[in-house]
C-alpha cells in the first residue's frame, strides 16, 4: 500500500537559479543520498554500536588480569560478549523483549552481558562463561531486535517505521544521551597567562585508561618552565620531568624541544635551574619522588617517582608495560611531548605562535553516547572486578575454589548502568546526561537526539563560548539555540554533519612513517629540515615536504584507499593529523584542478540507485573536512564560475541550518532573532508526533487532528521529513486591527474555522500504578475499595470503577474521581506473627484522576512487572478545542494568543467572500522586521490559488519579483493587499488589508492546564501562609517588588491585608514582663508564660505566623528574642 | 485567624464518613452550625474548606496543607526530595544507625593525611562493631549478604527476598540456625518465600546457586515448615508452565492449551500429591500434540526438569482420565 503521503505534489522553486550543472536540484539530491544512509541519529546510534563492538573489549582487556593477593590464584578477564535484549519473568522464565513492550511494561530494555574468564588456581586454567550483568541497549542499534528492520516488521512490533531510535528504555521511559562538547583532550591549548608571574602557559588534558589529568606547563616572569601536575603537586622546572623520563643530557633535552637556537636560549634558564636541582636520571626520580613519597629512603622514591610519572603523567601516551623496552619507548614518547608543548610556550613569549582559540572547533571535541556510555561502563566494571577479586579471595580463604559465578554481581553492575542512565547522573558528577526524550512532535525529538551540550559551567559568563564561532559554519545550528542561560552553550548539529568514531592511531601514525615521517629525535639530530608532524596533537615526527605529504594523504583518502576520518591539515608551517572521535564535520564537493570532481553521469548514476553516498565519498567526490583541514580548504559557496581559487565547493549553502531551523521559510529575510525564537517555538507545536501513538502510553502528549503540511515549504522540510509529520495549519491570516481584541500580540481566530476542527487537538495523559507485594504476606489489592478503608473517598468516587477496580473506556471521567481503586495495607512493617494479630485496617491507595483535569478514559492495560506485580496503566484523553488564551505561532517567531474567537459573519471578507481564520495586528510586523512571514503570505497565497506548493528554502526560495508577479497573473493586487469589508457594520475597510496565507502553529501552553484563582484556600505547615502552586490551590505571590510599590504609595493598610490579614495572621500572648511569646493552656483556657507561668501581665497581639517562627527559631539557637510592647499610635 | 494547633483550628474531627463529617469543639461538645444548626459538614481538603453539608457556610477555612511542600514528576525526584518514608530495608528498621564513609576525604574533598586516616580507619572498625552488636545480628547480616547474592543470580523478586529475610528471622529467634550452616538456613528460606509467594523455583535450582547441598537446605526447608507454623500453598502447575513453555520456544496458543488442561486436572482432583513439574510438563507435552507443534517426551522432560517416565506416566493419566484424543503422528 503506498503511503498518500508520497504523493508529490507540483512544487514552484525559483526560476533565478542557474540553470547549469550542478543545479539546486543536483545539489539537494546529494543531501537526500546522503541523509538516507546517515540517518538523521546516525551519529547516537554509530556511537553505540562502536561501543559495544569495540570499546567494550577495549575496557575489559585494559584490566586484561586481575591478581590476587594468593599467589597463583588470578582471573584473566578474555572475550565479553553482549546477547540480545530480553526480560527475565518473574517466575524464571527469559524471553526477547521488543521495545513497545519495554515501554508498556516499565522494563529496561536491555541485553545479558557474559564474561569469558579464565580462573588459575595454583595457575591450574579453568575456563568460565560468567554471566555479569546487563547493559540497556539503544532502540535501532546493532544489538536492538529491531536493527534494520523492514517498515513491515517495524509495524508488526507496533513501531513507527519513521522512528529513528537512537534512545534507551530504562524503567519503560526513553532516554536520550546528550552529546556532550568538552575541550579537546590529548592536545596541548596554548595561553596567555591571568596571573602576574607566569607569562604564558599550555595545558594537555590527558585521558588514557580511565584517568584523566591535566599537566600545566607555565613559563615563568623569570624565564624558567616549570611543569606542574596534580598527582605531583609541585611545580618542577621541565628539564628535571625529562631527565627522569629518560633524557639525560642537557643536549638530548634541548633537541627534545626545538633544533631551533633562538627557542634554545630560551631555554637556558630552565636548564640552570634544574641542573641545581638534579643532573642525573636518579637524581632527577629522586626529586621527584620527594614529592610524591614523603620522607621515605632513595630507592622507594626513585620507584615511586617511575611508577607516577608512568600512571599519572600524560596517560594517553600508555601507562605501565611489562616489557621495557616499550615501557621505556612510553617514557621517550612522554619526553618528547612536553618538548613538544615546552616549545609552543616558548615560541609564544617570542611571538611566533598566538594563543590558542579555545572557542574554535578544532580545539573541541564531542562526546556522544557510545563513549559516555565507555566511560560509565569502566567505572563499573572497575568496581565490579573489584568486588569480585575480593569474595575470591575471601572464598578461597576458606579453602574452597567456587564457580565464579557464584562469587560475581551481576546485580550490581545492572543496577548501577540503569541507575546512571535514568537519572541521568554520570560518572565525574555530571548531571543531565540522560534526558527524557521530548515527544512534543516529531521535531523536538529529532532535535533532542541531535543536542550538544557545552560542558562549560551555566553560572559563569564565558561570553566567547557562547557566541556562534566562524568554525561553526555547516555544522552547528547558526540559530537554533535556547535564549537565556543556556544561550550558545546548547547547540544542534546541522543537517550535515557527522561525528567522527575514530580510527586507531597506530595505523595511521604507521601510515605517516611509511611516507617519510622521520621521528623527532632522529630528524632534529641529523639536522633535518621541515615541518613538524603532530597526531592527534602530538608531535611524532618531521617531514620534509609536508605539502606532499599533505597532498599524498589526501589523495589516498580520496582514492579511497585510507579510511575518510582520517583528516590533514598543514597550518603555519606545521602538518596536523586528526584521527580520533569527537570532531564534527561536514562534507563537501571537492574541486580539483579548478573543476568539480562531481559529474553528471554520478547524479545520474546515484539517481539510479547504482551509486550511493558512500561510493562518491570513496571515489573523492565528496569528502568530509574537520574544523582544521577547513582551515586550508578555500570553499566556494556555490559551483559557478570559475572554481580556479578553490578547493572545494558548498554541498548546499542552507546547510548551516539544523533539522529545526530549516523548516524556516525565507529565513533570510527574517531578523536573527526570530529565527531563533521560532526554532524555540517548532518545538512546542503540536503535531502527531508518532504513527503508533495510540499504541503508547506516555505520561502526557498531544496530538493534533488534522496536522497540514506547510504550502509553503522548503528543501530542508522534505529532508528532514517534517512534511510528513507536520505541526500546524496553513491558516488565512489577515494584517489588520479589527475590534481591538487583537491588541498587544492576541490574534482573533474564526470561531468558524475553530468550529470545523482547526486546531483541534487531543491531549493525553497516562495515570498508572503498581499492586505491591510487601514481606509478611501483605500486598497491595487493586479492587473496589470497601467504605471501611481508611480514607475512603466516598461511594461517588469510585463509581465508575468495574468489579476488577479499573474505570472502564470510554467512560468520562473528572478531577478527583477513581481511575484505579487500590487498597494498601498499613504502612509499617509487619512480621508474619503479628500480622496475623494484627487488625486488618487497609488504608485507600487509589489513583484518582488530577485536580482540575478531565477527560474520556482512551485505553487500559493491565499487565505485569518483570517483578511479578500487576501493573495497571489508564490513559485519559482530553479534547481540546482553541479557547481564549490558548498560543499560537507562525513560522517567524511571531506568537499570540487567541484574544477573541469571532463569529464567522462578524469576520472581516474580501470581495472574493474570503475570510480569514486568523487576524493578526499589523503592529507585529515593524519593529520585528520578519518579512519572511509577509513573503510567506504571499506565496501561501499564490500556492492555495494555484494548487502547488512554493518553495521557500532559505538563499534559494522563489523571489520576491516572481511572487508579486504570479499575484498579478492570478488578478490579485502586487502587493497582497485586498479590498475588504467590516463583517459587523457592512462597510468597506477603510486601508486595503494584507490578507495571504501563513503556516500557524499550536503551542502546548493552553489556558485549560493553567487557569487558576484562589480567594481562600490552604495554607503551609510550617509558615501558615497560603500555598504555592496550582496543583495545591495555591494563592498568588505578592512579592518584594510589589511590596516596594504598595510602601512608595504609603497604602499601609493595604500592605497589612495582604501580608498578614489574607495571609498568615496569627494571634499571640506576649508576656510584658519578659517580653516572650507564651503559650495557651488549654485546659484553663488562658495563656502561660514560659517564664512568669500565670503570673505573667499578658498582651493580646496580632503578628504573621511567620514572625512568631522566627522567634522560636531565635530561641532554638540560644538568642533570646524580647519584645517591648508599646501602646499603639 | 486560625487558633494555635491543630489542621483543623479550633476544631476536632468527632466522626469521619464517606460523605461528611461531625466535628466537635475543644471542649468536647459537638459543633453545629453557627447559621443553620446543622451537625454536618463537608471537609474539602483541596480548597482547605470546611463547609456546612445544609445551607453552605464556610464554617473554616484556611487549613493546613499537609501535603509535601515539594513537586515531583518523575519517581527520581520523588526519591530525591522526600526527606520521609517508611523504612526501605529490614535490615536498617530496627535502629537508625550511622555509616561512616570509606572515602577517606574531608569535606571540601581533600585526602586526610596519615594521622587521619589511621583514626579514621580506628573509628571506622568500632564503628562496625558497636552497630551489630549481638551475634544475632551479626548472623542476620551474614544471611542477608548470602540472599543479596542469591537474588541476583536466580532473578528472584524483592518480595519474595523481603519474605525470606523474615523467615529467616524467625528461625534466628527461634534458634533453629544454631548449629545448621547459615548459607543452607537462608537457602531453605528463600525457597519457602517463593512458595509462599507462588513464583516457583524449584530446588535444584535454587541448590546450583549455593554451596550448601540440596539435601541440606531440603532438611533446613522441613524443619522450617515443621518449626515455624508457615503455611505454604499448594504448588500450582500451571506456574510453571510459561518457564517450560519459555525454553521448548512454544507459542502462546500452546501455553493456553496446557493451562486449560491443568485447570480441568485441577477440577477433577488429579494433581493431589503429584509433582507440579512433572504435571506442567505432561500438560504441555499433550498441548503440543494438539496444536501440531510436536516436542519429545524427552525434550519436555529436560525442560521441566523431571525424567521422561514421569511426563510419560503423567501424560497417559491426563489423556486418559480427561478423554483427550491425541492425535497420532
Amino acid at each position: 500500500m503506498r503511503d498518500p503521503r508520497d504523493i508529490p505534489l507540483p512544487i514552484r522553486r525559483g526560476s533565478h537559479l542557474p540553470r547549469e550543472f550542478p543545479t539546486s536540484d543536483d545539489r539537494w539530491m546529494l543531501v537526500r543520498a546522503y541523509i538516507e544512509e546517515e540517518k538523521l541519529v546516525r551519529h547516537q546510534i554509530e556511537s553505540f554500536n562502536d561501543f559495544v563492538g569495540v570499546k567494550l573489549q577495549e575496557i575489559v582487556e585494559e584490566f586484561k588480569e586481575l591478581e590476587t593477593e594468593v599467589k597463583g590464584l588470578r582471573i584473566k578477564l578474555e572475550r565479553i560478549d553482549v546477547g540480545l535484549p530480553r526480560v527475565k519473568e518473574a517466575d524464571g522464565s527469559e524471553s526477547p523483549v521488543y521495545p513497545m513492550e519495554a515501554r508498556l511494561r516499565n522494563i529496561t530494555y536491555a541485553a545479558p552481558l557474559y564474561l569469558n574468564v579464565i580462573l588459575y588456581v595454583n595457575d591450574e586454567p579453568h575456563q568460565e562463561r560468567v554471566y555479569i550483568g546487563e547493559l540497556p541497549i539503544m532502540v535501532r542499534s546493532k544489538k536492538c531486535h529491531l536493527y534494520r528492520a523492514k517498515p513491515q516488521d517495524l509495524l508488526r512490533r507496533f513501531e513507527d517505521p519513521e522512528d529513528f531510535g537512537g534512545y534507551f528504555i530504562i524503567n519503560g521511559s526513553e532516554r536520550v544521551i546528550i552529546s556532550q562538547e568538552d575541550l579537546a583532550t590529548n592536545k596541548p591549548i596554548y595561553d596567555v597567562s591571568d596571573r602576574a608571574s607566569v607569562t604564558h602557559l599550555a595545558k594537555v588534558i590527558s585521558t588514557g585508561q580511565g584517568y584523566k589529568t591535566t599537566m600545566t606547563v607555565e613559563r615563568h616572569k623569570n624565564g624558567i618552565i616549570y611543569v606542574y601536575t596534580p598527582s605531583i603537586a609541585a611545580r618542577i622546572p621541565f628539564p628535571v620531568y625529562m631527565r627522569a623520563l629518560g633524557l639525560e643530557s642537557d643536549e638530548d633535552i634541548v633537541m627534545a624541544v626545538s633544533d631551533d637556537t633562538e627557542i634554545q636560549k630560551e631555554l637556558l634558564p630552565s636548564l640552570i635551574s634544574a641542573s641545581q636541582i638534579a643532573a642525573t636520571q636518579d637524581d632527577a626520580l629522586d626529586y621527584i619522588g620527594g614529592r610524591v613519597a614523603l620522607g621515605q629512603p632513595r630507592p622507594v622514591r626513585i620507584e615511586r617517582a617511575l611508577q607516577t610519572l608512568d600512571r599519572y603523567f600524560l596517560p594517553h601516551l600508555g601507562t605501565t608495560s611489562s616489557n621495557e623496552d616499550e615501557q621505556r619507548d612510553i617514557r621517550r614518547k612522554k619526553a618528547i611531548m612536553l618538548g613538544q608543548v615546552v616549545k609552543g610556550v616558548v615560541e609564544m613569549y617570542l611571538g611566533r605562535r598566538r594563543p590558542d582559540d579555545k572557542d574554535h572547533l578544532a580545539n573541541k571535541r564531542v562526546r556522544l553516547a557510545g563513549e559516555l556510555m565507555a566511560q560509565l561502563f569502566r567505572s563499573i566494571f572497575r568496581q565490579f572486578l573489584q568486588e569480585m577479586r575480593s569474595q575470591l579471595e575471601k572464598y578461597y580463604a576458606r579453602g574452597r575454589i567456587p564457580s565464579l559465578q557464584t562469587i560475581v554481581r551481576p546485580d550490581l553492575l545492572t543496577e548501577r548502568l540503569r541507575h546512571a542512565l535514568a537519572t541521568g547522573n554520570w560518572v565525574g558528577g555530571r548531571t543531565g546526561v540522560s534526558q527524557i526524550l521530548d515527544r512534543t512532535n516529531y521535531l523536538s525529538s529529532l532535535s533532542h537526539l541531535r543536542r550538544v551540550v557545552s560542558t562549560l559551567s551555566r553560572t559563569q559568563p564565558h561570553f566567547e563560548a557562547r557566541d556562534l564561532h566562524p568554525t561553526q559554519w555547516g555544522k552547528l545550528c547558526a540559530i537554533e539555540t535556547p535564549e537565556g542561560q543556556n544561550v550558545g552553550l546548547v547547540k544542534n548539529l546541522a543537517i550535515l554533519a557527522s561525528v567522527t568514531v575514530g580510527v586507531k592511531e597506530g595505523d595511521v601514525e604507521a601510515l605517516l612513517y611509511n611516507l617519510g615521517v622521520r621521528p623527532v629525535l632522529e630528524a632534529r639530530k641529523a639536522g633535518l629540515r621541515g615541518s613538524e608532524v603532530h597526531l592527534n596533537g602530538r608531535l611524532i615526527g618531521i617531514h620534509e615536504a609536508p605539502e606532499k605529504l599533505v597532498s599524498t594523504i589526501r589523495s589516498l583518502r580520496r582514492a579511497g584507499k585510507i579510511s575518510d576520518e582520517i583528516n590533514i591539515a598543514y597550518i603555519n608551517g606545521t602538518v596536523y593529523v586528526n584521527c580520533d572521535g569527537g570532531r564534527i564535520r561536514r562534507p563537501l564537493l571537492v574541486v580539483e584542478n579548478g573543476t568539480l570532481k562531481l559529474r553528471q553521469e554520478h547524479l545520474e548514476r546515484l539517481r539510479s540507485r547504482e551509486l550511493t553516498w558512500t561510493d562518491l565519498v570513496r571515489m573523492g567526490i565528496v569528502e568530509y573536512l574537520d574544523a582544521d583541514e577547513e582551515e586550508n580548504a578555500r570553499i566556494a559557496v556555490d559551483p559557478y564560475g570559475d572554481l580556479s581559487n578553490y578547493t572545494h565547493v558548498e554541498i548546499i549553502p542552507s546547510s548551516i541550518f539544523g533539522a529545526v531551523a530549516s523548516i524556516i521559510p525565507f529565513p533570510e529575510h527574517n531578523q536573527s532573532p526570530r529565527n531563533m525564537y521560532e526554532a524555540a517555538m517548532a518545538k512546542q507545536s503540536l503535531g502527531v508526533p508518532q504513527l503508533n501513538i495510540h499504541y503508547k502510553f506516555d505520561s502526557r502528549g498531544h496530538m493534533l487532528h488534522y496536522p497540514e503540511r506547510p504550502l509553503v515549504t522548503t528543501r530542508g522540510i522534505d529532508i528532514v521529513g517534517y512534511d510528513k509529520k507536520p505541526a500546524g495549519h496553513n491558516a488565512v491570516v489577515a494584517l489588520l486591527t479589527y475590534t481591538g481584541y487583537n491588541i498587544e500580540d492576541a490574534v482573533i481566530m474564526n470561531k468558524a474555522s475553530v468550529e470545523r476542527g482547526m486546531f483541534r487537538s487531543t491531549f493525553y495523559r497516562t495515570y498508572e500504578t503498581e499492586e505491591q507485594k510487601y514481606p509478611g504476606g501483605e500486598e497491595d489489592r487493586i479492587e473496589v475499595p470497601d467504605p471501611s478503608v481508611r480514607g475512603y473517598r466516598g461511594a461517588e468516587a469510585y463509581s465508575h470503577l468495574d468489579e476488577d477496580g479499573i474505570v472502564s473506556p470510554e467512560v468520562y471521567v473528572s478531577g478527583g474521581e477513581v481511575l484505579i481503586g487500590k487498597t494498601a495495607p498499613p504502612r509499617f512493617y509487619t512480621t508474619i506473627e503479628t500480622a496475623e494479630r494484627m487488625v486488618r485496617e487497609r488504608r485507600d491507595a487509589s489513583i484518582t484522576v488530577r485536580r482540575g483535569e478531565k477527560g474520556i478514559v482512551d485505553k487500559v492495560i493491565i499487565t505485569e512487572t518483570p517483578d511479578g506485580n500487576k501493573l495497571v496503566k489508564v490513559r485519559l484523553r482530553e479534547l481540546r478545542v482553541p479557547e481564549l488564551g490558548d498560543k499560537f505561532a507562525s513560522r517567524h517567531g511571531q506568537k499570540g494568543v487567541i484574544g477573541m474567537l469571532l463569529r464567522h459573519e462578524d469576520m472581516p471578507f474580501t470581495e472574493d467572500g474570503v475570510v480569514p481564520d486568523i487576524i493578526v495586528n499589523p503592529h507585529a510586523i515593524p519593529s520585528r522586521m520578519t518579512i519572511g512571514q509577509l513573503l510567506e503570505s504571499i506565496a501561501g497565497k499564490i500556492a492555495a490559488m494555484r494548487g502547488e506548493l512554493i518553495d521557500a528554502t532559505p538563499f534559494e526560495g522563489i523571489s520576491e519579483g516572481e511572487l508579486r508577479e504570479a499575484l498579478l497573473k492570478l488578478g490579485f493586487r502586487w502587493d497582497g493587499r485586498e479590498v475588504m469589508y467590516n463583517g459587523i457594520t457592512g462597510r468597506q475597510l477603510e486601508a486595503d488589508i494584507f490578507i495571504g496565507i501563513v503556516y500557524y502553529q499550536k503551542l502546548h501552553h493552553m489556558v485549560a492546564d493553567k487557569i487558576h484563582a484562589r480567594a481562600r484556600g490552604p495554607v503551609q505547615i510550617l509558615t501558615r501562609q497560603p500555598t504555592e502552586g496550582r496543583s495545591r490551590e495555591g494563592g498568588l505571590r505578592l512579592g518584594e517588588m510589589e511590596r516596594d510599590v504598595l510602601i512608595a504609595h504609603g497604602a499601609a493598610a493595604l500592605i497589612h491585608e495582604r501580608l498578614v490579614e489574607s495571609s498568615d495572621k496569627y494571634l499571640v500572648y506576649v508576656c510584658e514582663e519578659c517580653g516572650q511569646v507564651s503559650w495557651w493552656d488549654a485546659k484553663r483556657n488562658r495563656p502561660y508564660c514560659p517564664i512568669h507561668g500565670e503570673e505573667g501581665r499578658f498582651a493580646r497581639i496580632v503578628v504573621p505566623y511567620a514572625f512568631k517562627l522566627l522567634l522560636q527559631e531565635l530561641i532554638s539557637l540560644g538568642i533570646y528574642p524580647k519584645l517591648e510592647l508599646t501602646e499603639m499610635i | 485567624m486560625s487558633g494555635p494547633g491543630t489542621p483543623l483550628g479550633r476544631l476536632r474531627l468527632k466522626l469521619s464518613s464517606g460523605k461528611f463529617v461531625e466535628l466537635m469543639t475543644e471542649s468536647g461538645e459537638t459543633y453545629t452550625c453557627p447559621v443553620c444548626g446543622s451537625d454536618k459538614f463537608v471537609f474539602d481538603n483541596e480548597r482547605g474548606e470546611v463547609v456546612c453539608i445544609q445551607c453552605g457556610t464556610i464554617v473554616e477555612d484556611r487549613l493546613l496543607d499537609l501535603g509535601p511542600d515539594w513537586r515531583a514528576f518523575t519517581p527520581e525526584e520523588r526519591e530525591s526530595r522526600a526527606r520521609t518514608g517508611a523504612p526501605l530495608t529490614r535490615l536498617t528498621s530496627e535502629a537508625l544507625t550511622t555509616v561512616i564513609d570509606w572515602r577517606d576525604k574531608d569535606v571540601s574533598g581533600k585526602e586526610l593525611d596519615i594521622k587521619k586516616k589511621l583514626e579514621a580507619i580506628r573509628l571506622r572498625k568500632w564503628q562496625t562493631r558497636a552497630r551489630v552488636q549481638t551475634s544475632y545480628e551479626r548472623n542476620l547480616v551474614q544471611a542477608s549478604q548470602e540472599l543479596e547474592r542469591l537474588k541476583s543470580l536466580l532473578a528472584v523478586p524483592k518480595q519474595c527476598i523481603d519474605e525470606a529475610i523474615e523467615i529467616y528471622r524467625m528461625a534466628l529467634e527461634k534458634e533453629l540456625v544454631r548449629g545448621r550452616s547459615v548459607e543452607a538456613m537462608i537457602t531453605a528460606a528463600l525457597y519457602m518465600a517463593c512458595r509462599k509467594r507462588m513464583i516457583p523455583r524449584p530446588l535444584d535450582e535454587i541448590t546450583k546457586y549455593t554451596r550448601a547441598s540440596r539435601k541440606e537446605v531440603a532438611r533446613c526447608y522441613r524443619l522450617l515448615l515443621r518449626e515455624l507454623n508457615i503455611r505454604i500453598p499448594i504448588s500450582d502447575p500451571s506456574t510453571y508452565v510459561s518457564r517450560i513453555a519459555e525454553q521448548l520456544k512454544l507459542s502462546g496458543d500452546v501455553i493456553k492449551e496446557a493451562k486449560k488442561i491443568i485447570e480441568e486436572a485441577k477440577k477433577r482432583g488429579l494433581t493431589a500429591g503429584k509433582d507440579p513439574a512433572g504435571l506442567a510438563a505432561a500438560a504441555i507435552y499433550i498441548a503440543c500434540l494438539l496444536q501440531g507443534d510436536i516436542r519429545t517426551q524427552k525434550e519436555v522432560a529436560m525442560a521441566a526438569g523431571v525424567t521422561e517416565v514421569t511426563v510419560r506416566n503423567r501424560y497417559k493419566e491426563l489423556a486418559k482420565e480427561l478423554r483427550i484424543k491425541v492425535p497420532i503422528k
